[in-house]
């Protein structure tokens, strides 16, 4: 391969866009903790508090929001950096599709649901996945339906995953 | 429109992940068959393992029935799960705080590890199958974890009392 392309090798994958990984003897493990602590600090939300959660569990969302305007460049820019950690952070995914909806005219409720989420992530920076190892694999997928769960539109929401686990 | 529907629709698009997935496996030589769909509706099971159309689902678009093709052919196949279980839940509503650290431990969600033994930490020699902790996060952190750990599990090794 090396003479097809121009190549060389740097050793074990450590560091690679933001995304670390860790090989060790249960498997491989995947996470972004030094990406989220830049976002933490890019985004001037180091010092918050903690939260368990990223959203509260009857959070209600709507885009007639009569609330102050919010520069859109930043709402969107934290939507987009965040959309980044769905890569080993499958637990905020959720919660930032959900506001990345309201990209189009983001009001202050919207961002105060969006600093919510970074306050999470403040608490649990270091969570990342395992990817164990194993010879013998099954695919198995996982599906859910929330039956209009979405409150503007009424509208029905679906989510699905699918593994890689052992038998 | 009803939730049998919603269930139904969430359980196709699934399949063709699914699908999509096995095809790749395929070119590493890995065959996988008889896949296994976890959904938490028994009308949605019904539905996929019955090739007739009926006409309290005339409504269900077709491209959504593909589906049953798969599960005639064998290769997927639909399995009841009851909601408690159900952790694709976490992709769908804001959950609790009791509820998303379970889904989250079940998905295999860790906090980070050290590859290298030698120089690893004490602490987490200290309990038992704890998860062993960076060596480059400062002592409190260290010891937060610890003390997660222990809330969490209820478990401590005999070697230390805190």
């Amino acid at each position: 391969m090396q003479n097809e392309f121009e190549m060389s090798m740097m050793g074990e994958l450590k560091f690679f866009l933001g995304i670390q990984i860790n090989q060790c003897k249960d498997g491989v493990y995947v996470h972004q903790t030094k990406y989220t602590k830049e976002l933490l600090k890019k985004f001037k939300l180091e010092d918050c508090k903690v939260m368990n959660t990223p959203m509260h569990p009857t959070c209600i969302l709507s885009k007639e929001d009569t609330g102050t305007k919010v520069d859109q460049k930043l709402y969107r820019g934290i939507i987009g950096s965040l959309l980044y950690l769905s890569g080993s952070r499958p637990d905020v995914l959720f919660n930032v599709c959900l506001c990345a909806r309201f990209q189009s005219d983001p009001r202050e409720s919207h961002l105060i649901v969006v600093k919510r989420i970074f306050r999470y992530l403040k608490g649990t920076t270091n969570l990342g996945l395992l990817y164990r190892k194993s010879l013998d694999y099954k695919l198995v997928g996982f599906c859910d339906a929330d039956y209009a769960g979405e409150r503007i539109e009424r509208k029905s929401i679906s989510g699905n995953y699918q593994f890689l686990v052992r038998i | 429109m009803s939730t049998t529907e919603a269930e139904y629709i969430s359980a196709a698009s699934c399949c063709t992940q699914l699908l999509w997935m096995k095809h790749h496996l395929e070119d590493y030589q890995i065959n996988a068959n008889n896949i296994t769909i976890y959904c938490d509706n028994t009308a949605v099971i019904c539905l996929s393992k019955n090739p007739i159309l009926h006409s309290r689902e005339k409504h269900i678009e077709i491209k959504h029935h593909f589906i049953r093709d798969y599960v005639q052919k064998g290769i997927l196949n639909i399995q009841f799960i009851d909601t408690e279980h159900q952790w694709a839940d976490i992709f769908t509503k804001p959950l609790t705080v009791e509820r998303f650290d379970f889904i989250k431990k079940n998905l295999n969600m860790l906090i980070r590890m050290d590859t290298d033994l030698q120089e690893s930490n004490i602490l987490s020699n200290l309990i038992d199958d704890f998860p062993l902790i960076c060596k480059q996060d400062p002592p409190d952190v260290r010891a937060h974890y610890v003390y997660e750990h222990w809330k969490a599990t209820g478990k401590l090794s005999n070697t230390v009392t805190f």
